[in-house]
């Protein structure tokens, strides 16, 4: 055993300075990976040997599986028999490191990548998205108006919307009969508040449900936006974009509900987002608010009955949903802009174009002449298309367009993980805002 | 493991018989050509790298030399602070324990088990585990409403602990979910170490009247100091730099109880894309790893090998 061998030596009693630098090169492996800062393979667009003489080959990165492009590229490429697109597949938590390594070191691969909306202010900040505002013109009517907002930064547009997403509160029939909770009306004029929803949780937990009441990214801001705006806490940004307030009375309000859902049991801790959604399908959960791109695996658990209701508000408050999804822009060293624009103006704009994109997406388009085929196309969400459609249009709130909306998240993902473990709200409110704005000081 | 490596390299040749210029030339020749990749290796991924963390945390993100601000700033950040005071905490309790249960199995294997063989591969089982596996599975068993964890206490009549979630607990469960990976990794490198100690010295002493304590403490402890060292050492590094379970499991909650330096780095680095502040956190971190390994290799050097 060559491990006896090398032991038997004492390998510590000699040249410890060899040794230490050997130790102290351990750490490093990791600094390498700090400092190559995920530079991903580039499989580049020059790969394709070109066919014809004006063949052009315009790469394209994004989160989604390739599978789920397909549809889009292949229309597109049949009307532009000229342009190849070649789609790369990056995990979400790797696309933005990739994007500012790549499109930051002023690469001109990817021509057109998918970009997070409430994360384009920060890319435009950074120079990583290219100003399309005179070549698209007015999309006013287009594409729904919160997502043509989210992908705008200081009245010019930088990307063009894609898709969209809603929250709807979902409920188990059988755990609700067994409490003798009525089921809630799909109505959005019949939408019940967050107090109904608790004591009917409650309700039907005593009665057998192992829990009344949960969120499905249960400790994200998009997920828990919703209750501070409708206590009138705002969304906690503003008005200037580097202005924070996240300790007022709503928000504290807001986050006490939160808290003793938790508290009370109603709620399951120590459950990450990911796995929310398995616990409302294999029934162990009364009342379930998530996104309407779960109805296909709800409707294929065996033995759920499952009904959908419109998101809940508080009594008094404002009825409010979270919204927001992917834009698509332009890489601004890109070698061949004019392509890459008829490629996003195709899959955003043309209606043709747009359905092919949605096809392949679990998320609604933001395209409105899409919005009906979509729904009449898709079947799972049959008898939902009509509240989506109406909170989209009546109660949608963005998250805050700021260039610091990515620390804003993350410190705002401690703080609710914190208060749904039970810490005091205010403490943690307060916590988050000091680190936040820390973290700020180092923008600009 | 870097250190093997340097052990091996370690190994002292003597040779009684004199050389000629020109055969001490060709040995030279030869120890260059068999060193030079281990060389160039060592330069490329250990020493670059520290070369470019150390140049780039005295820049700005757009490549300005700013001196010290960096540096500056992280050590006026309270929650660097923080990272750094609850990465040191978990150390002073971490390496303990997973050296000492190392230890007691690995004397439970030599001296105790009937097939050591078959003890020794289960012991090892949990290191055939990837870590970002085993922190899922870990996560999933400490959840507090439905953890198989609590309903084992229940079983014995203890109540449901918060495990993960609790402030009060969490570094104590990422101590556990830590050493049931260490624990049995470090025990092979101390069987190794107790194995090697001469029979026949443990024999004289039996005959000397001495018993199975005394021997421990004054024959084997000291004759197995050497791995002993190793395992303190390269143990307390992989527990400083230690990551995927926080990542994973607490990200750095509840109230910052489990919020690494590691974890502070990552987040600088890839979530909030501030490359100088994440470089210059690393290379503090790399002068707080070469310092406690530094005083651990002072505290064990043998005595008398002070030259």
């Amino acid at each position: 055993m060559e491990n006896k061998e090398v032991l038997q030596k004492r390998p510590f009693s000699r040249r410890p300075l060899i040794r230490l630098v050997a130790v102290v090169g351990s750490v490093l492996l990791f600094a390498s990976g700090c400092s190559a800062a995920s530079t991903t393979a580039d499989d580049g667009g020059e790969a394709a040997a070109p066919e014809k003489i004006e063949q052009v080959v315009i790469t394209f990165v994004g989160p989604e599986a390739a599978e789920a492009m397909t549809p889009v590229i292949e229309a597109f490429e049949a009307k532009n028999p000229h342009i190849t697109v070649e789609y790369e597949s990056v995990p979400f938590s790797d696309l933005n490191a990739l994007l500012q390594s790549r499109v930051g070191s002023g690469d001109s691969d990817p021509d057109v990548f998918t970009a997070d909306q409430p994360r384009i202010a920060a890319l435009v900040d950074q120079g990583l998205l290219l100003d399309i505002t005179s070549e698209v013109g007015d999309i006013t009517g287009v594409v729904i108006q919160s997502s043509l907002d989210a992908s705008t930064v200081d009245g010019k547009l930088y990307a063009l919307p894609i898709s969209t997403s809603t929250q709807v509160l979902y409920y188990n029939k059988a755990l609700l009969d067994a409490g003798s909770v009525e089921y809630p009306s799909i109505s959005p004029s019949d939408r019940i508040t967050w107090e109904e929803v608790r004591a009917d949780a409650v309700a039907a937990q005593s009665a057998g449900a192992e829990f009344g009441l949960m969120w499905d990214q249960v400790n994200r801001y998009y997920q828990l936006q919703p209750l501070m705006e409708s206590m009138g806490g705002g969304s906690g940004i503003g008005p200037d974009p580097l202005e924070i307030n996240v300790t007022s009375d709503s928000w504290v309000s807001a986050m006490t509900f939160y808290g003793d859902v938790f508290e009370s049991g109603l709620g399951a801790r120590g459950v990450p987002p990911a796995e929310t959604q398995g616990m409302f399908a294999a029934g162990q959960i009364a009342f379930f608010v998530g996104g309407p791109w779960w109805m296909p695996l709800f409707q294929g658990s065996e033995g759920l009955e499952f009904g959908v209701a419109p998101h809940p508000y508080f009594d008094g408050g404002e009825e409010v949903t979270p919204t927001g999804a992917w834009s698509w822009g332009i890489n601004p060293n890109s070698d061949n802009p004019e392509e890459a624009l008829a490629f996003l103006k195709f899959a955003a704009l043309d209606p043709e174009g747009a359905l092919a994109t949605a096809q392949g997406f679990p998320l609604p388009p933001a395209n409105l002449a899409t919005f009906d085929s979509y729904y009449s196309e898709n079947q799972s969400l049959e008898g939902v298309a009509g509240l989506i459609s109406y909170e989209l249009e009546n109660t949608s709130r963005i998250r805050p367009r700021t260039v610091g909306y990515v620390q804003f998240e993350e410190f705002m993902g401690v703080a609710f993980e914190d208060i749904r473990n039970g810490s005091d709200p205010l403490t943690a409110l307060q916590q988050a805002e000091e680190a936040i704005l820390q973290a700020w000081s180092r923008i600009g | 493991m870097p250190v093997s490596n340097e052990a091996v390299s370690g190994r002292t040749k003597h040779s009684s018989a004199p050389r000629s210029p020109s055969k001490v030339t060709q040995n030279l020749l030869a120890a260059i050509l068999f060193l030079a990749p281990a060389i160039l290796l060592m330069f490329l991924f250990r020493l670059v790298p520290i070369a470019t963390v150390a140049w780039d945390s005295f820049r700005s993100s757009a490549g300005q030399w700013v001196g010290l601000e960096n540096f500056v700033f992280l050590l006026g950040s309270p929650s660097f602070r923080d990272s750094l005071s609850a990465t040191l905490i978990f150390n002073l309790i971490v390496n303990p324990i997973q050296i000492a249960l190392a230890f007691l199995l690995a004397l439970a294997i030599v001296d105790g088990a009937r097939r050591p063989g078959l003890w020794q591969s289960l012991n090892l089982m949990p290191v055939a585990v990837p870590l970002a596996v085993s922190a899922i599975v870990w996560g999933v068993a400490m959840r507090p409403d439905s953890g198989i964890l609590n309903s084992l206490l229940a079983a014995v009549g203890l109540p449901n602990q918060a495990w993960l979630t609790s402030p009060e607990q969490a570094l104590w469960s990422i101590v556990l979910i830590a050493s049931w990976v260490g624990v049995g990794y470090w025990a092979l490198f101390l069987v190794a170490g107790l194995h090697q100690v001469d029979h026949s010295l443990l024999e004289a002493a039996k005959i000397d009247g001495a018993g199975y304590l005394r021997t421990l403490f004054s024959i084997r402890i000291p004759l197995i100091r050497g791995t002993l060292g190793f395992v303190l050492v390269a143990d307390t590094v992989v527990n400083l730099l230690l990551f995927a379970p926080v990542q994973m499991l607490t990200r750095g909650g509840p109230e910052g109880s489990t919020s690494f330096v590691m974890f502070d780095i990552y987040r600088n680095a890839f979530v909030f894309r501030d490359l100088p502040l994440a470089a210059a956190e690393t290379f503090l971190l790399v002068l707080i790893v070469t310092a406690i390994v530094a005083l651990q290799f002072r505290f064990m050097k043998p005595e008398g090998a002070k030259k």
